[in-house]
């Protein structure tokens, strides 16, 4: 047989070598191992157009539990110069960057109890000096929290609208519970928006009801703090005070037509294509939902826009 | 080793050639051939798979299979056969202008015997032009032969990575399959997103290799899944398809063989050839149109006395 070599020798036995290589890369499934499904998976929860960072890969067991840890002992509290203040630990999947986040805050029980009497003591008025008043009670409770917020905001570096996607998405990743006043809608029940049970507690489906809460079915941002229970109102409330304690523009929007409350939060920069409503003082607040995570600017109702209107700005 | 003369070959021409270099070239050409055959078998492969993803119908993308087996295969023969001349030896001046090396047959035989006058012309010329072919040196390849190299290297790479993603699709189709499953479990609570409803849920036809109606969804995947390993595929499969033209431009074996330059003789001589058949018979038309003006000038004076 002829003996080839030279260029066309070379040619040959790359051609021929990259063929088998190729066979026998497919046939010993060299590739198995070197396929990676971690990436696809992270891209995967990122990339929907508009729900931007709504899902985030991070395993449910790794996941600690929210603690809430009682006083310590008379020395130790001194040491700590707060007195009675129970440490709270909320762990959440952060809905927009960051996976697993954590937010360590001191609530005094007393606050609390401070908090539920002024509510209770609050009348059927005006839904603006009701949500005031719970608002001028509380925010001094909050500090601690509102502080811990900053921290956070300050560790990880977080710009204007990072640090608004944290704190709202701490809110929003917490699982509703229906609040009730009155005999007019009472749980159980089944509503338009899903069936509730008799249980005032945070339940992880979203199926949690408190009856009763005087006056606008409303908690106030402290008890909110301590038991996380809280619906449309409650969060917009709580996030109100957390964030404009921290010195965002934001407002608290309420439209009766959907009988519903989100928050309106102003933006330096335009967010896209987001739907905003004009304030009181005529600056853009842009819709951001609390009860679902969901980024600013989305605007998922039935009613139009005019019937909102801004509550506190 | 079974040699392929089926192909690129016509052995004849080879007749006049020392034996040794004609089985020499024989087995050059003959696994250039080879290569064609796999690189089309490559491309019709790839088309089989694609036409199964997009009309799940297997007599479709048999059909196109078949079809573009043919396609590329007489594709890639005269792209090769179009990068082989002998612009480099000696034979080129004639080889590029067949009139340099006419010459003419001033005889007036009958039929037959003029026949095998031009066959002797001709393979005299043939093999005076036969012993004037020796390679000029060092080839340089023109400007336009340079371009249209890179042209044809360029359509034969881009041809290259349309057919390996094809090809990789059915590879990588276990770990495809694994990843969409997985992308499934991540939008469970998202039944209406464009993902699940447009690629990920079969139609009446079902799944075919792929469990995903979006071959783009799957490259991409793919190229998620495979990173760097992609490119490197990507760039086998260019080298597998881009050999035989390099090979062809750049090999002295393929474009200094004698089986190029008694194919270039070969030409020249059928032009040559035919080259002296019209002019037989342009001179046979001249004579017959003189003869009736010769014809028509006798009657003439006929009439007139």
């Amino acid at each position: 047989m002829a003996k080839l070599n030279g260029l066309f020798g070379l040619g040959n036995a790359v051609f021929w070598g990259l063929l088998g290589l190729l066979v026998l890369v497919s046939l010993i499934q060299f590739f198995d191992r070197e396929f990676n499904n971690q990436l696809i998976k992270e891209r995967f929860s990122r990339m929907d157009s508009l729900e931007r960072g709504l899902i985030v890969l991070v395993d449910l067991d790794t996941i600690k539990e929210d603690t809430i840890k009682k006083p310590k002992k008379e020395k130790e509290k001194k040491k700590e110069k707060i007195m009675d203040a129970e440490l709270h630990i909320w762990n959440w999947i952060d809905p927009y960057r960051f996976g697993l986040a954590t937010l360590e805050f001191r609530l005094k029980k007393t606050d609390y109890e401070k908090s539920v009497s002024n509510r209770n003591k609050l009348l059927f008025e005006d839904v603006e000096q009701v949500y005031r008043a719970l608002l001028e009670n509380d925010r001094s409770s909050l500090d601690n929290m509102i502080e811990a917020y900053k921290q956070v905001s300050v560790a990880k570096n977080l710009d204007y609208l990072q640090t608004l996607e944290f704190v709202v998405g701490s809110i929003q990743t917490i699982p509703y519970t229906f609040v009730t006043m009155g005999n007019i809608v009472r749980c159980p029940c089944r509503l338009s928006f899903g069936k509730f049970y008799d249980d005032c507690s945070v339940r992880p489906d979203g199926r949690g009801c408190c009856n009763d809460i005087e006056p606008f079915a409303v908690f106030s941002p402290t008890e909110f703090a301590d038991t996380k229970k809280g619906d449309c109102d409650t969060r917009t409330l709580f996030a109100y005070t957390i964030l404009s304690g921290m010195n965002f523009d934001v407002t608290i929007l309420n439209s009766v037509a959907a009988g519903h409350s989100i928050l309106g939060v102003y933006s330096p920069k335009p967010l896209g294509n987001g739907v905003y409503v004009l304030g009181k003082n005529g600056k853009k607040y842009y819709t951001w939902e609390l009860t679902a995570v969901m980024p600013p600017g989305i605007y998922p109702y039935n009613v139009s826009l005019y019937t909102w209107y801004s509550v506190l700005k | 080793m079974m040699q392929l003369h089926i192909i690129l070959i016509d052995e004849s021409l080879l007749q006049k050639t020392d034996p040794t270099k004609k089985d020499q070239e024989l087995l050059v050409f003959s696994i250039l051939g080879l290569m064609i055959i796999i690189i089309s078998i490559l491309g019709s492969l790839s088309t089989f798979i694609y036409c199964l993803l997009i009309f799940k119908n297997i007599i479709i993308a048999s059909s196109a299979a078949v079809f573009l087996f043919l396609v590329l295969f007489n594709l890639s023969r005269l792209m090769l056969i179009t990068s082989i001349n002998a612009y480099h030896t000696k034979l080129g001046v004639f080889h590029f202008d067949h009139e340099l090396a006419y010459e003419s047959y001033h005889g007036h035989d009958n039929t037959i015997v003029k026949d095998l006058k031009f066959q002797e012309i001709v393979n005299d010329k043939k093999d005076r032009l036969r012993k004037h072919a020796e390679t000029k040196g060092r080839y340089l390849p023109s400007f336009v032969q340079r371009i249209t190299f890179l042209l044809k290297l360029g359509f034969f790479a881009f041809l290259a990575i349309f057919f390996a993603n094809g090809i990789e699709l059915l590879l990588f189709s276990g770990q495809l399959n694994e990843s969409f499953e997985m992308i499934r479990e991540i939008y469970v609570n998202q039944p209406d997103s464009w993902l699940i409803k447009n690629a990920l849920s079969p139609d009446e036809k079902g799944f075919w290799i792929l469990n995903s109606n979006s071959i783009l969804l799957s490259i991409n995947v793919l190229s998620m899944g495979l990173g760097w390993w992609k490119t490197a595929v990507d760039i086998v499969f260019v080298l597998i398809f881009t050999i035989p033209l390099l090979l062809t431009y750049r090999s002295r074996r393929i474009f200094d063989s004698y089986y190029v330059r008694e194919l270039a003789l070969h030409e020249i001589t059928i032009s040559h050839y035919h080259h002296l058949m019209t002019e037989d018979a342009c001179k046979h038309i001249e004579r017959e149109l003189l003869g009736m003006q010769l014809d028509a000038l006798t009657e003439s004076d006929h009439q007139t006395a």
